[in-house]
């Protein structure tokens, strides 16, 4: 006889005995006092073992219900964090700077977050002034190294200034946005010829054709102007140019190819003698202005 | 049983924004469970009273905590008992050191019996009083509490795998006090 299989067989028996056994036990039930008395009691013991507020008020971040709004209201924390401390560390990155691409990146993100045409322009005209700042600064340091990525850079803003300036439409307003354009370009055009001046020698060739893409851009937005001057019978009044200002009296010139002479001391003071010789492109009709119109006007 | 589950964790997701009620519901749901717990495992009627009231506070003062990703508010409220159970049974200095006898002071269930069913009642304490506690507790949970190995592994620590061996195990040793003692 096999005693494995009977010792195997008497297990199983046991084991099936044995629950029987304890199915057939009667279950208890809580006490009647438990039942009904228990649960005040339990409130009881715990207000008196727990510190006032405690139960209800255990740490937020215990509570699954608000551990996930708080886990992303960190993360948001966090990349905010980053996100400035990113934009601070690239803010003066020069072209040969791995952050350069971060800077622009942070630039196209504002002006695409802009909420009007009139504001990305004006960005765009910020940013332009931005680019002569890092070339000036290249140029003080006498690095020439991403130098070709300046001009690219530089290039696109012009390009989109030209964009912008294309799809302004017709009109009073359009028309005073042409001549803050072309006064910009105007005075984009000398700050590029004054550091060109002082720029060390590798510099030179970028700031010839950033120089020659600028006074390009001036013309036809001059020509647009001129164009539009006709048909508005004068642009009245343009509220503060903040990179223009001291010139907001003056005509945009209309020179080409670099014959337009840096402004001379009564521009820089807020007014040119073509002002006073010419009254404005449509025959009679004042140039906008900011400040300085009202000025005028006190003064006459 | 999962829609009961799901009750019970909404009632412990109110319970932790501080719904009074529904602490209530999940005492009145799982009061009887958890003092058949204590009542088999310690055999003393006033034993397990005082160790359940004590689970529900010790519950009630970490409801914030509970998290039902981790484990259903059964099992969480099981593995608060069996803590309460370890130190209470730490706290008396006894392990497994009371005799047989003390199983004649176990009140009996609060229900009309006859004296054959009041007989059989007391062999099964006993029975289990001679067990090791961790079989005891398998026993109990699985058989009187119609939880799962699964179940029963978050509330020991264990796997399913070793609850089942255990199981056996303890079933076979019940199986033999119940032999030697002429009960099958």
């Amino acid at each position: 006889m096999d005693l494995r299989v009977f010792r195997r067989r008497k297990s199983d028996e046991i084991e099936r005995a044995a629950e029987r056994f304890l199915a057939a036990a009667r279950q208890p039930v809580a006490p009647e006092g438990l039942r009904q008395h228990g649960f005040s009691r339990v409130m009881e013991r715990a207000r008196a073992e727990i510190p006032q507020g405690k139960a209800w008020a255990l740490p937020v971040y215990a509570r699954p219900a608000l551990r996930a709004a708080l886990v992303a209201l960190f993360a948001l924390i966090f990349l905010s964090g980053s996100t400035a401390a990113l934009y601070a560390a690239s803010y003066r990155a020069l072209p040969d700077s791995s952050l350069y691409g971060v800077k622009i990146a942070f630039e196209r993100a504002r002006v695409a977050l802009s909420f009007s045409d009139s504001s990305r322009l004006e960005l765009e005209m910020e940013l332009g002034r931005r680019r002569l700042e890092e070339v000036r600064e290249m140029g003080r340091l006498g690095r020439a190294r991403g130098a070709e990525r300046w001009l690219k850079e530089y290039g696109r803003c012009l390009t989109h200034i030209e964009n912008r300036v294309a799809s302004l439409g017709e009109g009073e307003e359009a028309h005073r946005w042409r001549w803050r354009v072309a006064l910009h370009l105007e005075e984009q055009e000398n700050r590029l010829r004054e550091i060109l001046e002082e720029a060390p020698e590798g510099l030179v060739p970028w700031l010839e054709e950033a120089t020659r893409r600028c006074v390009v851009l001036r013309a036809g937005v001059r020509r647009e102007y001129e164009r539009s001057g006709h048909d508005e019978k004068g642009p009245g009044t343009v509220e503060g140019d903040s990179g223009t200002s001291g010139q907001t009296h003056r005509e945009p010139s209309s020179g080409e190819g670099g014959s337009t002479p840096p402004p001379s001391d009564d521009q820089k003071q807020g007014g040119t003698p073509r002002d006073k010789q010419n009254p404005g492109p449509s025959g009679g009709a004042p140039y906008p202005s900011g400040k300085g119109e009202g000025a005028r006007r006190q003064g006459s | 049983m999962e829609e009961t589950n799901t009750d019970l964790e909404g009632l412990a997701e109110r319970a932790a924004e501080g719904d009074q009620e529904a602490f209530r519901g999940i005492y009145e749901a799982l009061l009887d469970q958890v003092y058949k717990y204590f009542f088999w495992v310690l055999r003393s009627s006033e034993e397990a009273e005082d160790l359940t009231e004590e689970t529900f506070v010790k519950c009630f003062s970490a409801i914030c905590r509970y998290d039902r990703r981790k484990a259903s508010l059964r099992t969480w409220v099981f593995r608060i008992a069996r803590n309460v159970l370890v130190d209470h049974l730490r706290a008396r200095g006894r392990v497994r050191t009371e005799g047989l006898e003390s199983a004649a002071d176990v009140s009996a269930p609060s229900v009309e019996s006859s004296w054959e069913e009041e007989e059989r009642d007391r062999a099964v304490r006993m029975a289990l009083e001679e067990l090791p506690d961790i079989y005891r507790q398998v026993l109990v949970m699985k058989y009187f509490l119609d939880m799962d190995n699964r179940e029963v592994g978050e509330v020991l620590g264990k796997s399913p795998g070793a609850v089942n061996a255990l199981r056996i195990r303890a079933l076979r040793k019940l199986g033999g006090v119940l032999e030697r003692r002429g009960w099958i």
